[in-house]
């Protein structure tokens, strides 16, 4: 977290700086700007600060003008040596309204209604993206059609003819639902991430099982599920303990 | 009606140089730099506790005269000087070109020499770009002080313009020349 500490007494800025970093180790505290002038020119090509503890009177002015010249997104916390101008500053951006010499508990409770106003909003915030980017990376087309190899002929097998893809050898093939074996330059890894994940599931460590493949599930000892599923593969189909629960959510408990 | 007329005067001035000095703006920042000095440099949190000590003793003691001697007045000023220069180190340059003992000879309403370095303080940019330059001179011919300083004007300085106008009613009534 950055924080920028506007304060046009030196000492005060430094007691400041102190203070905070004895509440809070990990906040970064930028060198303290002194002026309108200095904070204008900063906040124009810097808008990456979390946190704006803000003196009201300043060597050349009330810092409420900094406002009028710089748009200035980031929350404030106002620190006065007087009680003055507060309804001013409650309406800006601001957090909380500290009076000088700063009392560490007064600090301490400001710092936490900032992180409850703004810092798990923002986490709220980037949750949600991230929900949103995976949902799009969900919808986004699964992969319809495989090149597979047989000897050294190349060909197509589109996705809803495979029943399942499964490594042995340290090799990855296709099985198709007529029993057909075909090797794909692959891994399995990134069939996962390419197959429609409704229609196809990551069983265990060595196969990815197309839902209409499966036959019959039976439960296996150790909370494992042994599948049933047509063609039959080389070896047994197990899907471990861990995967269990996901498995029975897919075929639709 | 003069004599009332001071009296009130008087009553008004020191009223207005409490608020002004003991204006809790003033106290309180000066406190505020007290607890950092106190982190930073103990010792000389000790000379700045006892320079505003000082600072306020004179200020209740203002009262009670008057006139005082321009040498008094002077060494109440240097404090006051001391603790705005503590608070901003490279925003203030002062420059005295007279020394201590040439004010002897002279009385001045107390307050009224700090008064005149407290407004070109209030009213001018004070930053570490754009230093306040205050000079403080002494014509003994003309009997008379200036305190002046390169005007760079605070934009929307709060200013109740009583400070001056006080000043020059009080050394009118003095028979003095402001």
């Amino acid at each position: 977290m950055k924080a920028l500490i506007i304060e046009d007494e030196a000492i005060a800025a430094g007691h400041l700086t102190k203070m905070l970093l004895d509440i809070e180790p990990s906040i970064e505290v930028l060198p303290p700007l002194d002026s309108i002038e200095s904070s204008v020119q900063f906040l124009s090509t810097h808008n990456d600060i979390d946190l704006i503890f803000l003196d009201i009177e300043l060597g050349d002015g009330q810092s409420f003008d900094i406002f009028k010249k710089v748009n200035v997104q980031s929350p404030i916390i106002f620190t006065t040596s007087y009680e003055e101008h507060a309804l001013k500053a409650f309406k800006l951006n601001s957090v909380d309204y500290l009076l000088k010499p700063i009392k560490e508990a007064e600090l301490s409770a400001a710092l936490q209604k900032f992180k409850k106003l703004h810092v798990e909003e923002k986490l709220k915030m980037q949750y949600n993206l991230l929900q949103l980017l995976q949902n799009v990376q969900n919808g986004k087309k699964a992969k319809e059609r495989y090149l597979a190899k047989v000897g050294t002929r190349l060909t197509s097998v589109s996705a809803d003819q495979i029943a399942f893809f499964y490594t042995r050898d340290k090799m990855l093939f296709i099985k198709t639902f007529s029993n057909q074996d075909f090797i794909i330059d692959k891994r399995l890894e990134d069939i996962e991430r390419e197959t429609d994940p409704t229609q196809f599931f990551r069983a265990n460590r060595q196969f990815i099982i197309n839902y209409n493949s499966v036959q019959a599930v039976h439960t296996w000892f150790n909370g494992k599920i042994r599948l049933e599923v047509a063609p039959e593969p080389f070896e047994k189909n197990i899907v471990s303990r861990q995967r269990a629960a996901e498995f029975r959510k897919w075929l639709g408990e | 009606m003069e004599a009332k007329e001071l009296k009130k005067l008087n009553v008004q001035m020191q009223y207005d140089s409490l608020k002004m000095q003991i204006q809790p703006h003033f106290l309180f920042n000066t406190l505020n730099a007290l607890v950092g000095l106190i982190e930073v440099d103990p010792k000389r949190a000790v000379t700045f506790t006892k320079e505003l000590a000082y600072v306020y003793r004179y200020l209740l003691a203002a009262h009670n005269s008057k006139l005082i001697s321009l040498e008094q007045e002077f060494l109440f000023t240097q404090a006051y000087i001391y603790l705005i220069k503590t608070r901003y180190p490279d925003g203030l340059n002062i420059d005295i070109q007279f020394e201590q003992d040439q004010l002897s000879p002279y009385l001045v309403p107390p307050l009224s020499l700090q008064m005149l370095v407290e407004n070109a303080i209030k009213h001018n940019i004070i930053t570490r770009a754009r230093p306040l330059r205050i000079t403080m001179s002494l014509d003994e011919e003309r009997r008379m002080m200036t305190v002046s300083n390169n005007l760079q004007r605070k934009e929307e300085s709060a200013k109740n313009g009583t400070g001056l106008s006080m000043l020059k009613k009080k050394f009118e009534l003095n028979n003095m020349q402001g």
